[in-house]
C-alpha cells in the first residue's frame, strides 16, 4: 500500500523524529570516542550559544571565508573612524573563529590599543577605558573561556592588565586604575549601572580592604554571597585561586590591576604546567617548554615585572575619587623571593634539560637593578634597618652593584640622588619626593629646623624639575601638586598604627606644624603588607 | 505596459513573495535593533543600527530584484505564456519596460513602508528617556541630521613643461620686482607651485635643453623625475606641519546661508597622520578658529588642546553664542581654522582627507527619502541586468551571468590596485614603481579606469555612510545617481536587453519547459 498525502508526511516526520533522536544519542559516544583518541585539539564546548553552534557547524569550510571578508570589513572601518561597528564585527569574527585564539588576541589588542588611543584621553578618558575594558573582557569573558588550555590568551589578558592598565604609557592610566579600584571596591547594584541608585559602595568584591577576597571563601552574609556571585561570574575569578596567588606572590593589593596582572598570568602557568609536565616533576624541561609554546616565559616574566610594579605603586593610598596610589616598601622581601623564585625555576630547567640557556643570568641582571633601587628607596624613606638589610645582602649577591667597592650605605644612596636628579620615571620620582618629605618632617619633629628646610627645599626642586622635564607629558606623567604629595606622607604618619614615627615624636611634630589635635584619626588605619617574619631578621650592620 | 506591469506585481502577490519579503523586511528593521552589539553609546547604537538596518534591506530587496528580473522573463519564455503576450500588438520593447517597472513597483511598495519604519524606530530610539540630555544633543546635531561640508579648495598642482621651463629661464635672469615686463608679469602670476620650486633646480632647464637638442629617453627620465619631486615637495608644503609650527586653513561658506548656519554648532572634521600607524601613540591637537576676528574660538584661551590618535577622523564641535561664522563686512562666511603643532614630530594632513567644516543643512527625514531613492535607484539597475540577462538565456544561466556582472562591478579595489601600480605586472618593491610597462600593463589600465569610473559612477555614493554619519545627500548627487543609474546605465541595460529580447525566437520547442 502506497502511503499519500497527510499520512505520508505524518510517517516522514515521525521517521525524522527518530533519526533525530538516533543522532543524539551517538553523538555523545562520539564525542567521547574522540576524546579517548585525542582526534582533536581542543574538547568539546558544552553550552555552546545556539548562534556560536550555528555558525560553527552549518557554515562548515566558508566560515573562514566569511572571517576574512568581516575582518577586511573591520579593518576598512576602523580606517574610516567607524569603531560603533567595530564591537559586532569582533564578535561575529571570534563567533566564526572561536577556537583560533589568534582571533581573540588581534581584536581584543585592536580594541585596547588601537582604537581606544583614537579618543582624547585628557577629555575623554572615559571613553578610552571603555574600549580597553572591552578587550580584557573579550579575552577573559570570551577566549578563554573556548580557549581554556591556551597560553597566548592567558599572557595577553595579563598583558592588558600590567602594560595598558598598570603601566603609565597612556595618557589616561590614572584613569584606568582609577575605574578598576572602583570596579573591585563598589557593586553596581542589580541594574549593573554605575552611578544609580542601587549601587553599594564597598560591597565590591574586594571592598575595602585589599583582600577582601578572603570573606568570599565561606560567605556568610547575603551581601557576601552577592560579592562572591560577581566576582565568579564577572570577573571570572576564584577566591580560592586568589588566595593561592595571594600565598604564592602576595600580599597584593587587588584593588590595583597589577595583582590581576600576576593572578592570570599565574593560571596561565598553571594551566601549562599541568598540561605539559610530562614527567610531573612540577618544572617543565626545554623540550616540555618548546611543546607549551613560547608564551610560558612570556608569563613568568609578566609575574616579575608586575610585583616590580606592585613594588613601586602597588599601595592605595587613597581610594576614588581622590585616588592615589604609592610606593610599596613593604614588599620588598616578596619581590626579591619572586626574582629568586624564577631564577632557581630556570636554573632547575636547564638543569633538567641538561644545558644552559643562560636565562637565568638574564634575570639575575633585573634583580640586581631591583636590589639596586630596593635599597635606596629604602634609604629615602628612612627605613634604615631593612636599607640596610638588604644593602649587605646586594653586596654580598652582587659585588658589581656599587661602583666603589667597601662603599657604605649613605654613600651609596647619596651617589644614587645625584643620578635620580636627571630621571623622569614618575614613580621614582614620587618616591623620592616622599622618602625625602618622611626625612624632612623626621628632622621637624627632632627640632632641626635647618634640615628640615633643607631636605624640603630638596624635594621642592625635584618636583619643579620633574615638571620641567616632562614639558608636554605633564598629563599623562605629572606628579600631584607638591601640597599634595605633602599632605600624603603628612597623613601617613599620622594615621592610626602608622610605623613611621614613634609617638612622642609624632606629636613634637604635631605642634611644630601646629596641626589639631584629632589630624589623623579618622584616617584609615595603617596596615601592614610585609608577610609574617619566617625566621628572625638579621642584625643590621652599621655602615661607616 | 501597464497592464503588464500591474500583472507582474499581481503574479509577484500570487505566489506570496511580496508577503515573504515583508515578514522579512519586518525582521530586519525590528530584528536587527535587537541582536547588533554597539560600542555602548547611543550614537553608536543608532549609527549601527541605521547602517545594519539600510544595507540588509538594500541587500535583501537587491537579491529579490536579481531574482524576480532573472526568473519572471525566463520562465515565461520557458513556459511558452511569453507566447501568448508577443502575438498581441504590443511592442518587445512595452512588454520589457512592463516587467520592469513592476518589478519597481514592487520594491517601491516594499521600501517606503520599511522606510518609514526605520525612520520611526530611530526617531523612538533617540526620544527615549534613557538617554540623557547630553546623549540625545550629540544624536540629534552629529547623526539625525543632514550636515553639508566646505572643504578648501584644492590647490592646482598641474605641471606645464614648457611654462615651467620658460619661468625657469626668467628666474635665471635674476631681475628685480619692478623690472618685468607685462608678459612676463603674466607668467610670473599664472606659475603653480611644482613649476615654481622646479624653478630652484638649475638642472631642470639644462635637462630640457639638452633633451631639446638630442632627445634620449634617460634624460627624459630625468625631467620626470625632477618634475615629480618638484610636486611632492608641493604637496608635502601643503600637507606637513613641522613641530612649532601653524597651519592656517581658509573655509569660504555661502554668505545667504550664514545665519541659519550660525543657529547650530558646526563641526571641524580632520585626520592627520603622524607616522605611527602600526603602534598608534596620542598626539597633541592645537586648533583655534576666527583668530584675529570678534568670532575667536574657544573663547577663552589660545588653542583648544585634544590628545588624540592619528589615521581616524576626528570631529571638533564648534559652537560659540550667536553662531561662530563671521557675518558681517567682506569676510562674511569666511572660517579661518589654525592648528599649532606643539608635538616633537611633523603632523600630516593629506589633501585628500584635509579638514571639512560641516554645518547643519536640513533634517534626517528629508535625507533618509533622498537615501532611500538611491537605493530605489540601485534596485532599478539590478532588476534591468537581471531582466535583460532572462531576455535571451534560461532562468540558471540568467542568474549566473547577472551575478557575475554584479561581483565584478563590486571589485573596484582590484581594479583602483591596477592603476595605482601602472598595471598587472609586478612592481619594483624599493621604489614602489614599475621598471617597465607593456603592452598588456596598458590595456589593462585602459580596461580597470573604464570599469573603475562605470562602477563609481553607479556604487560610489554611499547612501547608507552618509546617514549614519548625518551627511547630506545633496538633490544633486540625487539628480546625478538618477542619470548614471537608471537613464545611463539602465538605459544602455534596457537597450541591449530589449535589443535581445527582440531578436529571441520565442516559437521554438522548449523541452525544459515546466508542466506547470
Amino acid at each position: 500500500m502506497r502511503l499519500h498525502g497527510k499520512a505520508f508526511k505524518f510517517v516522514m516526520a515521525l521517521l525524522a523524529l527518530a533519526f533525530l533522536f538516533a543522532v543524539n544519542l551517538s553523538q555523545s559516544r562520539m564525542n567521547q570516542f574522540r576524546a579517548e583518541k585525542k582526534l582533536t585539539h581542543t574538547e568539546q564546548i558544552e553550552n555552546m550559544p545556539p548562534a556560536l553552534a550555528f555558525t560553527t557547524v552549518v557554515l562548515g569550510g566558508f566560515r573562514g571565508l566569511i572571517a576574512n571578508v568581516l575582518w577586511v570589513r573591520a579593518m576598512q572601518m576602523q580606517e574610516d573612524g567607524k569603531f560603533f561597528e567595530m564591537a559586532q564585527l569582533g564578535d561575529w569574527i571570534t563567533k566564526l573563529q572561536p577556537h583560533a585564539d589568534h582571533v581573540w588576541r588581534v581584536t581584543a589588542w585592536n580594541m585596547s590599543y588601537n582604537i581606544s588611543v583614537k579618543f582624547d584621553g585628557i577629555e575623554t578618558p572615559h571613553v578610552r577605558w571603555h574600549w580597553v575594558k572591552r578587550g580584557i573582557e573579550l579575552i577573559r569573558d570570551g577566549g578563554l573561556k573556548y580557549n581554556p588550555h591556551s597560553a597566548h590568551l592567558y599572557h595577553e589578558l595579563a598583558w592588558h592588565f600590567q602594560h595598558k592598565v598598570g603601566h603609565n604609557l597612556d595618557d589616561a592610566h590614572g584613569y584606568y586604575k582609577s575605574a578598576w579600584c572602583m570596579e573591585m571596591m563598589h557593586d553596581p547594584g542589580p541594574d549593573g549601572r554605575r552611578g544609580t541608585e542601587d549601587d553599594v559602595f564597598d560591597g565590591g568584591v574586594i571592598g575595602t580592604r585589599r583582600d577582601g577576597y578572603l570573606d568570599l571563601l565561606d560567605p556568610q552574609t547575603d551581601q557576601d554571597r552577592r560579592r562572591l556571585k560577581r566576582l565568579v561570574e564577572e570577573f571570572k575569578m576564584t577566591p580560592q585561586k586568589m588566595k593561592a596567588v595571594d600565598d604564592l606572590w602576595g600580599p597584593l593589593e587587588w584593588r590595583l590591576p597589577d595583582a590581576h596582572a600576576i593572578y592570570w598570568a599565574q593560571q596561565g602557568i598553571e594551566d601549562v604546567t599541568g598540561r605539559f609536565d610530562l614527567d610531573a616533576d612540577g618544572v617543565l624541561n626545554l623540550d616540555e617548554e618548546k611543546a607549551a609554546g613560547g608564551d610560558f616565559l612570556k608569563l613568568r616574566r609578566v609575574i616579575y615585572q608586575a610585583f616590580q610594579q606592585a613594588y613601586m605603586q602597588g599601595r592605595l593610598v587613597s581610594a576614588p575619587p581622590r585616588f592615589n596610589y604609592g610606593y610599596n616598601g613593604d614588599l620588598v622581601d616578596r619581590v626579591n623571593q619572586a626574582y629568586e623564585t624564577q631564577m632557581q625555576a630556570k636554573r632547575d630547567e636547564d638543569a633538567a634539560s641538561k644545558t644552559d640557556t643562560g636565562l637565568a643570568e638574564h634575570m639575575s641582571t633585573g634583580h640586581k637593578n631591583f636590589l639596586r633601587g630596593a635599597v635606596y628607596y629604602l634609604y629615602l624613606h628612612n627605613r634604615m634597618d631593612e636599607a640596610a638589610k638588604w644593602y649587605k645582602y646586594m653586596v654580598d649577591l652582587y659585588p658589581q652593584s656599587i661602583p666603589v667597592p667597601g662603599l657604605s650605605l649613605d654613600e651609596y644612596c647619596v651617589s644614587r640622588v645625584q643620578e635620580d636628579a636627571g630621571e623622569t620615571d614618575h614613580n621614582q620620582t614620587k618616591a623620592v619626593i616622599g622618602g625625602l618629605l618622611l626625612q624632612a618632617f623626621q628632622y621637624a619633629a627632632n627640632g632641626e629646623d635647618d634640615q628640615f628646610v633643607g631636605h624640603k627645599s630638596l624635594a621642592i626642586k625635584f618636583h619643579n624639575r620633574f615638571e620641567r622635564e616632562i614639558g608636554i607629558s605633564t598629563d599623562r606623567v605629572g606628579l600631584p601638586p607638591f601640597k599634595e604629595l605633602e599632605r600624603q606622607v603628612l597623613e601617613d604618619l599620622f594615621r592610626p598604627n602608622s610605623p613611621y614615627m614613634h609617638p612622642v615624636l609624632l606629636e613634637q611634630l604635631r605642634l611644630v606644624l601646629k596641626l589639631p589635635e584629632e589630624y589623623g584619626k579618622n584616617l584609615d588605619p595603617y596596615i601592614d603588607q610585609r608577610p609574617p617574619a619566617q625566621d628572625p631578621a638579621p642584625e643590621p650592620v652599621p655602615e661607616g | 505596459m501597464w497592464p503588464i506591469a500591474k500583472q507582474t506585481l499581481k503574479a509577484a502577490i500570487r505566489y506570496r513573495f511580496v508577503v515573504a519579503m515583508a515578514v522579512a523586511l519586518l525582521v530586519i528593521v525590528f530584528g536587527i535593533p535587537l541582536l547588533v552589539k554597539s560600542d555602548g553609546t547611543a550614537k553608536g547604537t543608532v549609527q549601527i543600527v541605521l547602517t545594519y538596518t539600510l544595507g540588509s534591506t538594500t541587500a535583501l530587496l537587491g537579491i529579490a530584484s536579481l531574482w524576480m528580473g532573472c526568473g519572471t522573463l525566463a520562465r515565461e519564455i520557458e513556459d511558452n505564456v511569453m507566447q501568448m503576450v508577443a502575438v498581441k500588438p504590443v511592442a518587445r520593447w512595452r512588454v520589457w519596460l512592463g516587467k520592469w517597472l513592476g518589478i519597481m513597483l514592487l520594491n517601491a511598495a516594499l521600501l517606503l513602508p520599511t522606510g518609514l519604519a526605520i525612520f520611526f524606530l530611530i526617531n523612538a530610539r533617540a526620544d527615549s528617556d534613557e538617554l540623557n540630555l547630553a546623549e540625545k544633543a550629540k544624536l540629534q546635531n552629529e547623526v539625525l541630521v543632514s550636515r553639508s561640508s566646505v572643504r578648501e579648495p584644492k590647490p592646482d598642482f598641474t605641471l606645464s613643461r614648457q611654462r615651467a621651463y620658460d619661468y625657469s629661464k626668467l628666474v635665471e635672469q635674476g631681475k628685480s620686482d619692478n623690472r618685468y615686463t607685462p608678459a612676463e608679469q603674466a607668467l610670473r602670476m599664472s606659475v603653480t607651485q611644482p613649476e615654481h620650486v622646479l624653478s630652484l633646480r638649475p638642472d631642470y632647464t639644462r635637462l630640457i635643453e639638452q633633451n631639446e637638442n638630442a632627445p634620449s629617453g634617460e634624460l627624459i627620465q630625468q625631467i620626470e623625475e625632477l618634475e615629480h619631486q618638484a610636486l611632492q615637495v608641493s604637496k608635502g608644503s601643503r600637507e606637513i606641519v613641522l613641530p612649532g609650527q601653524v597651519r592656517n586653513w581658509f573655509f569660504q561658506i555661502d554668505s545667504s546661508k550664514v545665519d541659519r548656519i550660525n543657529e547650530n554648532p558646526i563641526y571641524l572634521r580632520f585626520k592627520f597622520n603622524a607616522g605611527d600607524e602600526y603602534d598608534p601613540k596620542s598626539h597633541l591637537c592645537n586648533w583655534s578658529v576666527g583668530a584675529g576676528t570678534g568670532k575667536r574660538w574657544p573663547p577663552d584661551r589660545e588653542f583648544d588642546e585634544m590628545t588624540i590618535g592619528s589615521s581616524v577622523f576626528h570631529e571638533l564641535k564648534l559652537e560659540l553664542k550667536d553662531g561662530i561664522i563671521p557675518n558681517k563686512g567682506e569676510n562674511r562666511g569666511l572660517v579661518k581654522v589654525s592648528f599649532a603643532n606643539f608635538n616633537d614630530k611633523p603632523i600630516l594632513f593629506l589633501m585628500d582627507d584635509g579638514p571639512m567644516i560641516l554645518y547643519h543643512d536640513g533634517g534626517f527625514g528629508m535625507n533618509l527619502f533622498r537615501g532611500l531613492l538611491i537605493i530605489f535607484f540601485w534596485l532599478g539597475l539590478i532588476s534591468a541586468i537581471g531582466l535583460m540577462a532572462s531576455s535571451f538565456l534560461s532562468f540558471p544561466v540568467a542568474t549566473f551571468m547577472s551575478l557575475g556582472i554584479l561581483l565584478i562591478s563590486s571589485s573596484t579595489g582590484t581594479l583602483e590596485q591596477i592603476i595605482d601600480e601602472g598595471g598587472i605586472t609586478g612592481i619594483n618593491h624599493e621604489t614602489g614603481r614599475k621598471d617597465e610597462s607593456s603592452i598588456l600593463d596598458g590595456v589593462a589600465i585602459f580596461i580597470a579606469r573604464g570599469a573603475v569610473k562605470i562602477t563609481k559612477s553607479i556604487w560610489g555614493y554611499s547612501p547608507v555612510d552618509s546617514l549614519s554619519e548625518g551627511r547630506t545627500i545633496t538633490w544633486a548627487t540625487l539628480f546625478w545617481a538618477f542619470f548614471a543609474i537608471i537613464v545611463v546605465m539602465g538605459g544602455l541595460v534596457m537597450a541591449i536587453g530589449v535589443y535581445m529580447f527582440h531578436h529571441k525566437e520565442l516559437a521554438l520547442p522548449n523541452p525544459t519547459a515546466s508542466m506547470n
